[in-house]
């Protein structure tokens, strides 16, 4: 697999490709924001919590 | 299907000889196929049966099982649903054990390892399927892999809320997702390096890490929910460079644990709880740069941090704290506390009156409250120029400046209103242009501190409306003593290095011999 490190905005990820991904560039930049765009929307809008019994 | 048991001492799976159509039975079987369930059992003794090839069954029981399974470098392929594995305790590994899960439909399956030793774990790689996958507590795993070993993807379902011990790498698929539990994940290996790569799924659960000896890095950033804890009891949790999101942060023990940052960063997103807590630094070290930071959005409640103490901590281990959102309060520990960097920009709430020994630089939001009170605020770099931005807040707590070799400059007027400033070690450099404040300037200890202005040869005021300020072993320069209080430097243990109005230093011994020969041509009578 292919690994491609980025950083958005201070938030640093990456995208772990299939060798032959055959991705466009544009494709990979928009993977890319949208991992960005998801955690930003967490930590902004956290969900509520919903918990299961703790297990021992 | 059939379901075919083990027996009759050590041999290959693939042998003729060793399976039985019951468990300890007599009449003799094929090895399992594609179409079969294999059990190894108590019937199967210690034997050590030997994966010689690449088998695919349907299912794999050894309850009971107290012999070895070689895996070699082979593997074992489960293609049905319903409890697809069930482990022992009593049995062994050897070799490179994995087993592949590759049933494609929507049908729920289990895998019951069991809660096997480090030494005794089996890798999993869940490659397809789109039904839940429970994973029977308690249960321990090497590598837990969700995708199909070529792309991103492969599992698609949604993993169940049991705790579960991983040992390996981890593995997330792109398209699966995790239902939110409090049962932790906890990566536990002893040795080695082991990666987690979270493939963008929030798993929405604690993660402890937990393995003396063992190294625990990122490979993709790391998200879990906002009431929870992310837990380094023992070993190495290396970001490697990414962000690290978790509702609580927690590190209070006396075990030999590394925080490697690289250039990656913790994100606390609980809003109303103790956010951060290292109390304990004994045994705690981190790498490259930390950046902690706490974005709320909280509009109530209080976030504490609980960073290690001075008496368990060294400089060389303060962390640095980013307050970047949030209207609530933060606390900071009415104990000793050590912080590197400590910086509210983007905060809006208050700060209440705390502890801290900031090594590092000290910045004071323009929209927030600063709490006023009695617990200090030490600056204790001993290294480099670290900065101070009040942002025309009022201290309102008293403040010490304590670190050899420290260098203090002050981007802006420090006004501490009725507290003291104490000088105990170190360099002040008040910003030029510009008149702090102070209800008393004290100097303690016989080291030589300096008392400075941002800017060599334009003067830094600094004001007290009364009383005596008496200083000792102070080297001042470029400063203006104003504002009512009489600034007395005139121990000989001060130094007056230029460009300064308003203190009394002792005249020095040129001067002095020059007014007593003044003095003398006033007294002595005259000879005409």
């Amino acid at each position: 697999m292919i690994k491609i490190d980025f950083t958005i905005n201070g938030f640093s990820d990456a995208l772990h490709l299939a060798d032959d991904h055959g991705l466009t560039d544009a494709e990979i930049e928009a993977m890319k924001q949208a991992r960005y765009d998801k955690w930003d929307n967490f930590v902004k809008n956290p969900p509520p919590v919903v918990d299961e019994p703790i297990q021992e | 299907m059939a379901t075919k048991y083990w027996v009759g001492g050590n041999g290959n799976w693939s042998s003729l000889t060793n399976w039985r159509t019951t468990s300890g039975g007599a009449v003799v079987t094929t090895a399992p196929g594609s179409a079969d369930a294999a059990v190894l059992d108590v019937n199967s003794s210690t034997d050590v049966v030997t994966v010689d090839s690449n088998i695919t069954i349907q299912t794999l029981t050894c309850t009971g099982f107290t012999g070895t399974l070689a895996f070699g470098t082979n593997t074992i392929s489960l293609n049905s649903t319903g409890t697809i594995f069930t482990g022992a305790t009593t049995m062994s590994v050897s070799g490179t054990p994995q087993i592949i899960c590759t049933n494609s439909s929507a049908t729920a399956r289990t895998l019951a390892p069991n809660a096997v030793t480090e030494a005794n774990s089996i890798s999993f790689r869940i490659i397809a399927g789109t039904g839940t996958l429970s994973l029977s507590s308690p249960a321990s795993y090497r590598d837990l892999d969700f995708t199909d070993g070529t792309n991103p993807t492969g599992y698609a379902g949604a993993i169940g809320t049991t705790p579960v011990t991983i040992y390996g790498d981890f593995k997330a698929s792109t398209g699966m997702s995790a239902t939110a539990t409090a049962n932790p994940f906890t990566f536990a290996a002893t040795s080695g390096t082991k990666t987690i790569n979270t493939a963008g799924v929030t798993f929405d659960r604690p993660f402890t890490f937990d393995g003396v000896g063992g190294t625990f890095q990122l490979a993709s950033a790391l998200t879990s929910g906002t009431a929870r804890t992310c837990t380094l009891t023992n070993g190495t949790l290396d970001l490697n460079s990414k962000t690290l999101t978790t509702g609580v942060f927690s590190s209070n023990n006396s075990n030999t644990r590394v925080l490697a940052f690289g250039t990656g960063k913790i994100v606390l997103t609980n809003n109303s709880a103790t956010v951060w807590t290292n109390s304990t630094g004994t045994g705690f070290t981190y790498t490259g740069t930390s950046r902690i930071e706490a974005p709320g959005p909280a509009t109530t409640g209080t976030r504490v941090f609980n960073p290690s103490t001075t008496a368990t901590s060294t400089e060389a281990a303060a962390l640095n704290f980013y307050i970047t959102g949030g209207s609530d309060t933060i606390n900071f520990s009415a104990s000793s506390r050590r912080v590197n960097n400590l910086d509210f920009t983007g905060f809006t709430g208050t700060f209440t009156n705390s502890q801290p020994f900031v090594h590092g630089n000290y910045t004071i939001s323009t929209g927030m409250t600063v709490g006023a009170g009695t617990n200090f605020t030490t600056f204790a770099s001993t290294s480099g120029i670290k900065t101070i931005t009040t942002n025309a807040q009022t201290l309102d707590f008293p403040i010490t400046f304590n670190g050899v070799g420290g260098t203090w400059t002050c981007t802006d007027a420090l006004n501490i209103d009725g507290n003291t400033l104490t000088m105990t070690n170190g360099t002040l450099q008040l910003a030029a242009g510009t008149t702090s404040t102070v209800g008393m300037f004290a100097t303690t200890g016989t080291n030589q501190k300096y008392l400075q202005s941002s800017t060599a040869g334009t003067q830094a005021t600094i004001s007290d409306a009364s009383g005596i300020i008496t200083v000792n072993y102070l080297t001042i320069q470029d400063s203006n003593a104003t504002g009512g209080a009489s600034w007395d430097a005139n121990a000989s243990t001060n130094v007056d290095a230029g460009n300064n109005t308003g203190w009394f230093f002792a005249p020095t011994p040129s001067v002095a011999n020059e007014i007593e020969i003044r003095l003398r041509s006033f007294t002595q009578p005259r000879r005409f």
